[in-house]
């Protein structure tokens, strides 16, 4: 049983591991060769690609336009999703449970379904073709998963220290901020990391809410990188990995609480 | 320092059953008054009531003459010890029992000030620096006393401060907190459902039972004196034995068990509500009840069932006979929860010495034990060590003049 469970183990690892090994053996090879034999390991690496795909002007736009929007909108739910799971927490009323069941209903939309709705509804607010408005977007959708996470982790905080720090004449903003919002950074880890890479790796959002007009992000760059009748698969593959790095150090950073906050809550 | 008042306080969480009944407690400046009870008997309740962490349903609280009633609670001008101590895991100690300090604004230095004068009367100067989680059970505790303390507050509340500690570190708590509540001054409702802690802080205890107070006294006249049934039942340990009984003759006589026991002139004197009493509940404290010789009369016979020694004392488990009283109808409706007796104790003292067993086999059947007011047997206080064994056959003898005397309704015979 054991020897079976460690051969599922690395056939699932390899499932995940290949396409992985894919981008980083093919951004150090050239077109014919990717093409001659996708899978085999670069003998003889180039780094043709590479310089390509940074001499190119639009790469360095498209990720400086990538950490904005990730970075804002990452910050946003952080905050907005914290307090919100805070309020809900420390209500017992119908109203708060009604709320945290409408927010869980967000989390099985499908973007497709809402990108139109979405769109007038910012073009009626003229925040359509702009970063506020697809922040603002990608903060609504991805919400509903960090709430979830935040309150699963408030389970694990003994409301004794709300109630503690409510006597010592704390307000609940000063007790969100000084209290609640330190005792959460396992949470918070979680939610940093597992949205970022979400919004990070957001595709049509961008394509469409920020339209052609304001710049690329890594992942619509990427797509409008292939031509119609021309493709370098060499840069495109080094595109590929020059953008997976920002995520996976991000991820190094915080892979520490990552862990502990996803399961926080489940037991007691 | 302030008084405390509430009165005819009412807590409903949910319309129609109340948490807290009408209560009414009169605690004096300075006093340190402790509400003793079982498990879900609102004492925690009355404790948020007056900390300000529930709202009142009905009535009122004052702290000095103020009424509090619609008073935030940190503008009460009162510290809680949370039975979790809630100290914030984050912070080190100073910053702990800073907190306070921080959130009136009180500057940096000053707080400094105030925090190591705290710490250094608790024994805590060396451990500012810590977090919570680097200290010991009684550093954690005391560093919520620190907390308390620092504020200067009017009165103390404490839920339950010693319950998480071990037994030989809650008896220094115990003393450590008796001794720093004289020296401060500080009125101090301090809640617990370990009566010894009751029985040895408390200038005066108030016991709870399902939502309403039973009795409010000094520990010796609870034990000597206690208002009903529950309050026999609940404060002692071993708890005092309630036996069925009969007054007949105007008060003369006594039948309990198979004896017949003559009422002295002047214990009726004493009691006079006896004379007209006619079934009553009888209670016996272990250190009333004796064993006689088998020639004594006005003794009832028994079997010893089990012993307990407890080194200076041995605890002997009387089975006896009922003599053929019926049990008193266990109270129903409105009074149900009243003169309930309390559940059996889980343990008897701090010592973790072992729980009575409940009745079960032949003892479950045995009149009365099913509603649990009467004891299944009698329990004798020996001191030292005794020759006496199981099955023995023995007689126990009773004195009235210290025997407790309860109606139907579970109140007190005086």
């Amino acid at each position: 049983m054991r020897r079976f469970r460690a051969l599922l183990a690395i056939v699932v690892s390899a499932l995940f591991l290949f396409p992985l090994y894919l981008v980083i053996a093919n951004a150090f090879k050239t077109d014919p060769e990717i093409l001659r034999s996708p899978a085999k390991p670069p003998i003889g690496p180039t780094l043709d690609g590479m310089s390509g795909v940074l001499s190119a002007g639009d790469v360095g736009g498209g990720l400086v336009n990538s950490l904005l929007i990730t970075g804002s909108t990452i910050a946003l739910i952080m905050v907005l999703s914290s307090m919100l799971a805070f309020a809900l927490h420390m209500s017992d009323s119908w109203v708060s449970n009604t709320i945290g069941a409408v927010i869980l209903f967000g989390l099985i939309l499908p973007t497709p379904v809402i990108l139109i709705p979405v769109f007038r509804v910012l073009k009626y607010f003229s925040l359509q073709n702009s970063f506020p408005g697809l922040i603002l977007f990608l903060c609504a959708y991805y919400a509903p998963f960090a709430v979830l996470v935040y309150r699963g982790f408030m389970r694990s905080i003994p409301k004794d220290l709300v109630e503690a720090a409510s006597m010592d004449g704390a307000s609940l903003g000063f007790i969100y901020w000084s209290v609640i919002l330190p005792l959460l950074r396992p949470a918070t880890a979680s939610v940093l990391v597992i949205t970022g890479v979400w919004v990070w790796n957001e595709f049509l959002p961008p394509l469409v809410l920020l339209g052609p007009l304001q710049g690329n992000t890594v992942t619509v760059g990427l797509f409008r990188s292939v031509g119609q009748f021309d493709v370098n698969f060499g840069q495109l593959f080094s595109y590929m990995l020059f953008v997976s790095i920002p995520v996976l150090v991000f991820y190094l950073a915080l892979q520490r609480y990552f862990v502990r906050g996803l399961t926080a809550g489940a037991t007691k | 320092m302030a008084s405390l008042k509430l009165v005819n306080a009412t807590k409903e969480y949910v319309k129609g059953t109340p948490a807290l009944k009408e209560f009414n407690l009169d605690v004096a400046d300075g006093e340190f008054v402790v509400l003793v009870g079982p498990s879900g008997c609102g004492k925690s309740t009355a404790l948020r009531l007056i900390a300000g962490l529930e709202a009142i349903t009905s009535g009122d609280l004052y702290i000095g003459d103020e009424c509090m009633n619609d008073v935030a609670s940190h503008k009460r001008d009162i510290a809680m010890v949370f039975q979790s101590y809630a100290l914030y895991p984050h912070m080190t100690v100073e910053e702990n029992m800073g907190f306070s300090l921080r959130t009136s604004r009180v500057a940096k230095k000053e707080r400094a000030e105030r925090v190591l004068a705290v710490a250094e009367t608790l024994g805590l100067a060396d451990l500012l620096r810590r977090k919570p989680r680097e200290l010991s059970g009684g550093q954690r505790q005391r560093v919520a006393m620190g907390r308390a303390i620092i504020r200067q507050p009017q009165v103390f509340l404490m839920d339950e401060p010693l319950s998480n500690l071990d037994a030989k570190l809650r008896g220094e708590m115990r003393e450590e907190i008796s001794e720093l509540q004289r020296r401060l001054g500080t009125t101090t409702v301090f809640v617990t459902h370990d009566q010894i802690e009751a029985m040895t802080m408390g200038d005066r205890v108030a016991v709870l039972c399902d939502g309403v107070l039973q009795q409010v006294a000094a520990p010796d006249v609870l034990y000597d004196e206690p208002a009903n049934l529950f309050v026999a039942s609940f404060i002692g340990s071993p708890p005092m034995s309630i036996l069925p009984g009969r007054v007949s003759g105007e008060g003369r006589t006594l039948a309990v068990g198979d004896a017949q026991v003559p009422i002295a002139t002047d214990v009726l004197a004493a009691r006079p509500g006896l004379a007209h009493a006619d079934e009553v509940l009888v209670g016996i404290r272990p250190e009333h009840a004796t064993l006689v010789s088998a020639e004594s009369t006005g003794a009832i016979d028994g079997v010893v069932r089990s012993m307990e020694g407890l080194g200076p004392d041995t605890f002997i488990r009387v089975d006896y006979d009922s003599g053929g009283h019926r049990p008193m109808p266990t109270p129903t409706g409105e009074d149900a929860g009243r003169h309930r007796p309390p559940p059996p104790p889980t343990d008897y003292d701090a010592g973790g010495h072992r729980p009575m067993p409940t009745p079960t086999g032949e003892d479950a059947g045995r009149p009365g034990a099913a509603g649990g007011a009467i004891s299944p047997v009698i329990t004798v206080r020996r001191s030292g060590t005794t020759t006496v064994h199981a099955g023995q056959r023995c007689r126990v003898g009773i004195d009235p003049a210290l025997c407790h005397f309860f109606d139907s309704e579970g109140n007190a015979v005086r």
